[in-house]
Order: structure tokens, then C-alpha cells, then sequence
């Protein structure tokens, strides 16, 4: 049987003529639009789009139909998802038949979903949800043209048969036949005349993400999170002796085709500015406006070359990132914001525009390997008293104990070292450390954007540990281990990394610690950014303190992908960020609500950053901050 | 306005005085494994002459005199901005002091050629001697402006700034002239590794002695009027005078305690 649908009968010509013309110009406007929009992209740099067309097809289907991560948000989320795919399918339905039978159920749906999240738009409950006047037209004319799309069905039930129109069709049937065969045209028109327009104002309003966010979410590379992109090779530079690369991006057609799709894509939903702790913090960084910022420059004047640092971008929102990713996690159309702030920081960097202390970091990291400028001499002074075995020093030496910077020279952190020292010694794990030849991995050059400092740092390294037969390292340090796991492959090394969390979990599981279980406390753990958003490693530090079996063990309201960062990362700890309010602060006060007797870390920035914040709060006495690796060295028997 | 100023900066390469470390037996500096620096008012005196450049154009020459090593500080100067490098290097140099470093740089510069403007630092962060100026512009016949703090070029003139201890003057000199500048002036931009390593490919040449023209008795040991001849650790007890009562009695102990010692003047 065939299935026919004449939507053009009781339509006389001349609207037939006027629903074609407004359809055309319509569908020319869209074209246009979108081909201005299209033309844009490809003035970016060229790029190969990592990950097989498979595998982004299935995020797609993941992330962009069935809108998996704005689902968190149960009302909002379910409620936009809904009437987004049922508005598709509203659409399609004009152009195959065999939706027809359900599309007036669909439009009922569609109208209901719209009004709930109407409703709470104007009420506005997110903090910092913007909304406009363009909003509100929108919404008026989506409205409109459900309700004349109603009026039209409850017109000519026996072309639309739908609930609604039924519902509303004995309002129309007094009106007799004549009546109603000279009405309903007009209303065929009108609601057609709202969707064509609906769909030619797409390409100039924020109903672009119709169009750029599916794309955007298909063309985001699939990539290791915890890896920067490389912009460019140094070892082949050295042996080229060609130079000649522009590093960082100083205007919009410096950004890749594809990372001006992402900036086209943002729907505006602010869900990554309201997660950022930069912005928490009251510094000049909000994520969505850096990439408004971005879209609205290249739609403006796509080969004007003007300038983003000064004109459009104040170099103070790029510093006061601190790396944390809790924006791209957030971005239901996965945008990259850091990956943008970081090609931006590598411009100023080359530029050799950057503070004083930015310079002293950089000129500390290549005169004597650590972040502190201290002597590099001093490096092993932690370990005095310890019996700490060099690598190399004893046969069948497992794992090189990476200390790190912080692990090394900061006071507060040399006691996390010598209580993981114990630990591994209790385990009989055999370790040994590169002692004065460790120095720093320029982990953080690399992110305040001097690349060619980290990928020589990195080349060498790698020599130098490959060398000596390193091949498992444990690491007290996120930071180290992110690097060394995602980044330093890329250099020549691969080796085994395992952040200490993760071997005290294997030692507690393996039976090799024995620990005095403290059923008295409750400890509220805080997730490291480049432990676990960045590198999906929640579980253990949580294994280890089931093991020492706490009264409880509560979880912050913002914990594991939504953890709240401390504010140490991006470099921001060794530079002054202007803010009204710590993120530390923040955090510590978070915490506090939940009255633990232990805030537990287990990464050397955060733990620097909340004993700062707890002498401004004074919570040192009755909320002490403790790395796991400290309370399962005072948990051995 | 002048335009296209022809300048050459002499610059030092040092050990980072932060993490040298005395050997407390042998009396002497433990350099193995210290990272070699441009010595930091030189590093003053480049990013100076890199401003000046940038606002009236112009050619940036720098030279130095040292190991083999001092490569590193030519390609960094070039990094920053300057446009080639010499280097007087050689055994024969060795153990200059600050009269022999003079006239050996003096013979370098006369073999660069041309010049508007030399300058240096006030003083080199290992010796500390703030001689090797003065002493060069000496050789050369130059007028001198030492401790700038500010450079302004007009013309065929330049005014500097100058800050002494207890004064401030400016003074204006008709070009060429020697100036050497002090670490209040700027603060030197950082070049990146990159741009360290592209620098490579500009001109850097090594003279020995004979190539800028002196005698082996006017270099090195030989040729200097000073010579080492002991060197001593200071050592140092801190007083560890601790100030009791309430705070406003504890301060004026304090302060009478700091005009006693000299520290402080009292006007």
C-alpha cells in the first residue's frame, strides 16, 4: 500500500506559488548562511582529525543525539534532549510520509518540552545562565508555530490527523466546510512561513549549534586527554635547521577549521563557565565568553587579521586558567577551550611578552631543574636520614621513584616522600631514585606555553632514563604522572607510570601492608584535575582509604569529574592571578561543610594550596589536610 | 630623530651565582654541573640595545670574551634581538683581569668597525670589579656614562639617566659614546628555546689574539695588572638579638639598636 499525503490539497495556487517562494528564499538564506559560516571554518589552518570516522560516529550518537552529558542535569537535560530529537523528527516528518501517523503525538510532546524549559529560563535559576531578547523571540516563534501547526491540524484533521488537532477540531467544525477549506490555507501558510524563517534565521543566531555542534562533535579529535597538542617537532627542527614556524595562534585563521567549528558550536549553555573555578574565583577568565569571543571574530571579518591578544583577548584571562578541564568535561558539544587558551599562551610566550615571574619559572626550569630556583645540589636533601637507594644502585630495582619538584624542595612535601619511602619499604618494593639527576620533566613550561623548553627537557629525559634501563615509575605528583604517561611517549619514552595512589591500592589489594584500621574518622577526599579528569583514576586513592576504614568516607558534592580544582595548575602557582576569592578557599570551605576530620590529597599543588587556605580559614587544627600516602604511612603496623 | 643606530653590547657569560657552592677545603668554587648565564646587567645592556633598535632600527653587534661555552650567550643575545655575535676566545685570554679584559675587548670592538653606541653592564655578577667599562671606554678615547637607568637617543646625541647612591643627573653625550647600564633600567625579555636554537644560523664568528692584533704579553695573566692571590670563605654569626617588651618598647630598642650599627640614618 502506498502511502500518499498531498499537503498541497484545499491549498489553491497562489499560496501554493507564496509557499514555494518563501521556501525558496528561505532555503537560500539558510544556504547562504550556513555557507558563510562553512567558508569561515576553512580559513583556518588545515587539520588531520584524529580518531577513525567509526569511532566518531558513535560519539556522535553518544554525546550529540542522545546528549548523554547534559543528562547530569536530570530536568533540564532530559527535557532538552527530548524535544531536540523529537524536533528532528518533526522536520523529517515533512519529508517522509510514514512519520506522519505520529507527528501530531511529537508535536504535543515537542510544545510541552518547550514550555518547561521556557519556564525555567525565565525564572533563571542558574547563576549565570544569560539570556536575551533574542531568546525570548525565538522561544515566541517556535511557539507560534506550534500553535498555529495545532490550529492547522484542528483545521483539516483528515490531512493531520493528530490528538491535538482532534482535541481541537470541534472548536472548528460550527465553522462549516467553506469556512474552514478558505481558513486552513492561510494557516498552511503561516506555520510553513514560521518554519522557513525559524529555519533561515539558523545561520545568524545561536540556533547555529543546530548545525555546527552535531559537526563540532564529530570532528573533535579523539585524543589522549592529558596530551597537548604538539604545534612543533624540535628534533626535526634541529636536524632541518628550518625554524620557521609561527608557534601560537595571534589571530582567528591561526586556530585549525576545526577549532573554528568548535567556537561556532557553543550554544551558550554556560555550563562550562559555571564549573570553572577561574571564574569561581573572580578572575577575567569565563570559558564561554573566551569562546564568544573567538566566534564572534570570525564571523565578523574572517581574513581581517586582527590581532587576539590586547583587542579581543586580555592576556590575563589566558593566564588565570588553571588547566583544570572541568570545561571541556562540562561542554555538551566538546568544545576545547584549554586547547585554544594554550595555542593562545604559546603566541605570548614566544613573544617573550610575559611578567616577571612567569620568566623566573622558565629561566629556574633551565638553570637548575626545578621550579623553585633552589640549588640543584639540594635535591636529594629530603632523603637525608632515610637510606634512600639510587637508581642503578642496587640490582633489580623495580620502580624509579620520580619525587618531583615539590616531592624534593617543599618542605610541606618532603613529608609526603619520606612517608611514601616508608611505605614502599614496608611493601618491600624495590625502588631507587635518580637523585641529582632528576630534575623537573617541564611538565608546566610546556603548559604556560614554552614548548621547545619541555620537548628538549623531554628528549633528554627519556635519553637519559632509557639509558638506564628505567622502567616503571611511581610518582606522588598527578602532574608528573599525566606527563610522563601522555606526553613523554611522544619524546622516546615509554615506560610504565603509576601515580602512588594506584601502587598503594595494588600493595593493600596484593596483602603486602598490613594497616591499623582507624574506624574513628571521616575523611572527604579531594580529586586531583590531572588524576582523575584528566586521567579517569578515581577509584584507588578511594580503595585506599576504605582500607583504613574510616567511620565514612564522604564524597564533596563536587567530586570525581566534577571536582572543584585547587587552583594550583596552568602554572598558576607560580605567578600572581588576580581574584576576589581563592579556589583553594573555595574548596576548603566546600570541605568544611561537611565537618570531616580529614580533607585527604594526593597531589603536591593542591595540598600546597589548601594549607594555605586553611590558615586563612583556620581550619588546620580540626580539618587537617593529609596526603593518602601520610595516612597510610601512619596507618603501618 | 637619528635613525639606524650602529651598536655593539658587550656581554659576559658567568656561572648562575645561585647555585654555585663553595668547597670549603679547597677554597674553591664548585662549577661542575652550574648552568652557564648571560651575566644579568649585560643581559640589561642587550634588551636595552634591542629597545633602542626597535624604536630607531639599526644594527645590534655583540661580543664577548670566554670559553668556548660563551656560544651559548651569543646565540641567547641573538635570541633577544641582536643580529651577530664575535667572540674572542683562546687559552690566551684566560685570566685576564679587569685591565687585560679591556684591552682585549677594546682591540675586538676596533676590529668590528663602526659603531654608534657601545654598552655593557655596570659590572659583572663573578668578578664584580665595575671596571671593565670605564677601562674600554678609556682604551677606545670615548666619552662615558656608567649606572643609566634610562637611554634616550635624539639625533647625534643621546641623554642618560643616572643613578647614584644619592642622586639622580642626567647626562647628554654627542655619539659614538660607552654607556653602561644598571639592572633598574628594563627587564629583559625571554627568548624561547626555539628561538635560542634558531639563532644558530646567524653570523657568529671566534677571533683569537692574533686576529684582533695583540701581543700574547698584553693578554691573560701576563698581561694583567692584578693578580689573585688569596681567597677566603666569609663566614658570618647572626647577632641573634631578640627585642623584648611591648611592641612600642621593642621597637624603639630596635631602632635605636639599627642607628647605633649604621644601618639606619636618622635625619
Amino acid at each position: 500500500m502506498e502511502i500518499i499525503r498531498d499537503i498541497f490539497q484545499y491549498v489553491p495556487l497562489p499560496f501554493v506559488v507564496a509557499w514555494y517562494t518563501i521556501g525558496v528564499i528561505a532555503a537560500y538564506l539558510f544556504v547562504t548562511g550556513i555557507r558563510r559560516h562553512i567558508r569561515a571554518w576553512r580559513q583556518g589552518k588545515p587539520e588531520t582529525i584524529s580518531g577513525t570516522p567509526l569511532s566518531r560516529l558513535t560519539r556522535l550518537i553518544y554525546v550529540g543525539i542522545a546528549q548523554a552529558r547534559i543528562l547530569d542535569k536530570k530536568y533540564n537535560g532530559t527535557v532538552h534532549a527530548l524535544i531536540s530529537i523529537i524536533g528532528f523528527l518533526l522536520l523529517a516528518g515533512m519529508f517522509f510520509p510514514i512519520l506522519q501517523i505520529i507527528v501530531g503525538y511529537l508535536a504535543l510532546l515537542f510544545g510541552a518540552g518547550l514550555i518547561l524549559l521556557e519556564y525555567k529560563r525565565l525564572r533563571a535559576t542558574g547563576p549565570s545562565l544569560e539570556t536575551a531578547w533574542e531568546d525570548s523571540f525565538v522561544f515566541g516563534v517556535i511557539v507560534a508555530m506550534a500553535v498555529s501547526g495545532f490550529l492547522m491540524m484542528g483545521v483539516n484533521t483528515w490531512a493531520w490527523p493528530s490528538p491535538a488537532g482532534n482535541a481541537l477540531s470541534p472548536i472548528f467544525a460550527p465553522l462549516g466546510p467553506k469556512v474552514l477549506v478558505e481558513l486552513y490555507p492561510t494557516l498552511f501558510l503561516i506555520h510553513s512561513a514560521l518554519v522557513f524563517s525559524l529555519i533561515a534565521y539558523i545561520p545568524n543566531s545561536r540556533l547555529m549549534h543546530l548545525i555546527a555542534s552535531p559537526l563540532n562533535t564529530y570532528y573533535t579529535p579523539i585524543t589522549v586527554k592529558g596530551e597537548l597538542t604538539t604545534p612543533f617537532d624540535l628534533k626535526q627542527m634541529m636536524e632541518t635547521g628550518n625554524f620557521d614556524v609561527k608557534v601560537g595562534a595571534t589571530e582567528i585563521n591561526d586556530f585549525t577549521w576545526r577549532q573554528k567549528l568548535g567556537f561556532d558550536a557553543c550554544t551558550l549553555c554556560v555550563r562550562c563557565s559555571d564549573a570553572c573555578p577561574a571564574k569561581a574565583s573572580g578572575t577575567k577568565l569565563s570559558p564561554m565568553h573566551l569562546i564568544l569571543k573567538l566566534k564572534n571574530l570570525e564571523l565578523q571579518a574572517p581574513a581581517s587579521g586582527r590581532r587576539l591578544h590586547g583587542d579581543v583577548v586580555d592576556p590575563e584571562e589566558l593566564w588565570a586558567c588553571t588547566t583544570c578541564r572541568a570545561c571541556v568535561q562540562e561542554c555538551p558539544v566538546l568544545i576545547q577551550h584549554v586547547e585554544a587558551i594554550y595555542d593562545m599562551r604559546r603566541h605570548l610566550m614566544a613573544e617573550g611578552k610575559v611578567d616577571k615571574k612567569k620568566r623566573d619559572l622558565i629561566t629556574f626550569l633551565a638553570n637548575v631543574g626545578n621550579t623553585y630556583g633552589l640549588p640543584s645540589a639540594d635535591r636529594m636533601k629530603w632523603a637525608e636520614g632515610l637510606d634512600v637507594k639510587l637508581w642503578g644502585e642496587e640490582p633489580n630495582q623495580e620502580f624509579l621513584y620520580w619525587v618531583g619538584c615539590a616531592g624534593s624542595y617543599d618542605t610541606r612535601n618532603q613529608m609526603v616522600s619520606r612517608a611514601l619511602v616508608k611505605i614502599m619499604k614496608a611493601a618491600r618494593v624495590s625502588f631507587g631514585v635518580l637523585g641529582n639527576d632528576e630534575r623537573c620533566n617541564c611538565e608546566v613550561a610546556r603548559r604556560v606555553g614554552e614548548e621547545g623548553r619541555f620537548q628538549q627537557t623531554a628528549m633528554e629525559l627519556n635519553e637519559m632514563m632509557n639509558k638506564r634501563g628505567v622502567k616503571k615509575i611511581v610518582t606522588q605528583c598527578p602532574h608528573c604522572y599525566n606527563t610522563f604517561k601522555n606526553e613523554y611517549p611522544r619524546f622516546g619514552g615509554k615506560f610504565e607510570v603509576v601515580h602512588h595512589t594506584q601502587l598503594i591500592a595494588k600493595l593493600l589489594l596484593d596483602g603486602k601492608l598490613k594497616l591499623r584500621k582507624d574506624a574513628e574518622k571521616t575523611i572527604t577526599f579531594h580529586d586531583p584535575c590531572y588524576l582523575g579528569r584528566y586521567n579517569d583514576e578515581f577509584e584507588a586513592p578511594r580503595a585506599v582509604i576504605r582500607a583504613l576504614l574510616p567511620k565514612m568516607l564522604v564524597e564533596l558534592p563536587r567530586s570525581r569529574t566534577k571536582s572543584f580544582c585547587c587552583g594550583g595548575g596552568g602554572g598558576n602557582t607560580w605567578y600572581t592571578v588576580e581574584l576576589t576569592k581563592k579556589c583553594s578557599v573555595i574548596r576548603l570551605e566546600e570541605a568544611r561543610q561537611l565537618a570531616p576530620n580529614i580533607l585527604a590529597a594526593a597531589c603536591p599543588y593542591c595540598i600546597s594550596m589548601f594549607e594555605d587556605a586553611a590558615k586563612i580559614l583556620g581550619t588546620s587544627e580540626n580539618m587537617p589536610v593529609k596526603d593518602i600516602a601520610e595516612l597510610v604511612a601512619e596507618a603501618l603496623e | 630623530m637619528r635613525n639606524m643606530p650602529n651598536m655593539i653590547v658587550l656581554a659576559k657569560q658567568v656561572f648562575y651565582t645561585q647555585d654555585l657552592r663553595i668547597d670549603r677545603t679547597t677554597k674553591k668554587l664548585k662549577t661542575e654541573g652550574v648552568a652557564r648565564v648571560i651575566s644579568e646587567s649585560d643581559k640589561n645592556a642587550i634588551e636595552e640595545a634591542v629597545r633602542l633598535k626597535e624604536k630607531h632600527g639599526g644594527k645590534i653587534t655583540v661580543l664577548t670574551m670566554g670559553p668556548p661555552e660563551a656560544k651559548e650567550a651569543l646565540r641567547e643575545a641573538i635570541a633577544m634581538g641582536a643580529d651577530e655575535g664575535y667572540m674572542l676566545v683562546g687559552p690566551e685570554f684566560e685570566n685576564s683581569d679587569a685591565h687585560a679584559t679591556a684591552v682585549s675587548l677594546a682591540a675586538g670592538i676596533k676590529k668590528i668597525g663602526q659603531f654608534d653606541m657601545i654598552l655593557c653592564g655596570e659590572t659583572s655578577e663573578d668578578q664584580y670589579s665595575f671596571q671593565v667599562g670605564p677601562r674600554t671606554a678609556e682604551i677606545l678615547n670615548l666619552p662615558q656614562i656608567t649606572y643609566a637607568v634610562k637611554i634616550t637617543l635624539q639625533d647625534a646625541k643621546v641623554l642618560v639617566d643616572r643613578n647614584l647612591e644619592d642622586c639622580y643627573e642626567t647626562v647628554e653625550s654627542k655619539l659614538p659614546v660607552f654607556v653602561t647600564v644598571s639592572r633598574e633600567i628594563n627587564e629583559p625579555r625571554l627568548p624561547t628555546l626555539m628561538a635560542i636554537m634558531a639563532a644558530s644560523k646567524k653570523p657568529m664568528t671566534a677571533w683569537t689574539a692574533k686576529n684582533i692584533g695583540l701581543q700574547p704579553g698584553e693578554l691573560g695573566r701576563q698581561g694583567s695588572l692584578t693578580e689573585p692571590v688569596r681567597s677566603a670563605v666569609a663566614t658570618g654569626e647572626r647577632k641573634r638579638v631578640m627585642m623584648e617588651g611591648e611592641p612600642s618598647e621593642a621597637a624603639e630598642k630596635l631602632v635605636t639598636t639599627l642607628v647605633g650599627e649604621g644601618v639606619v640614618k636618622v635625619t
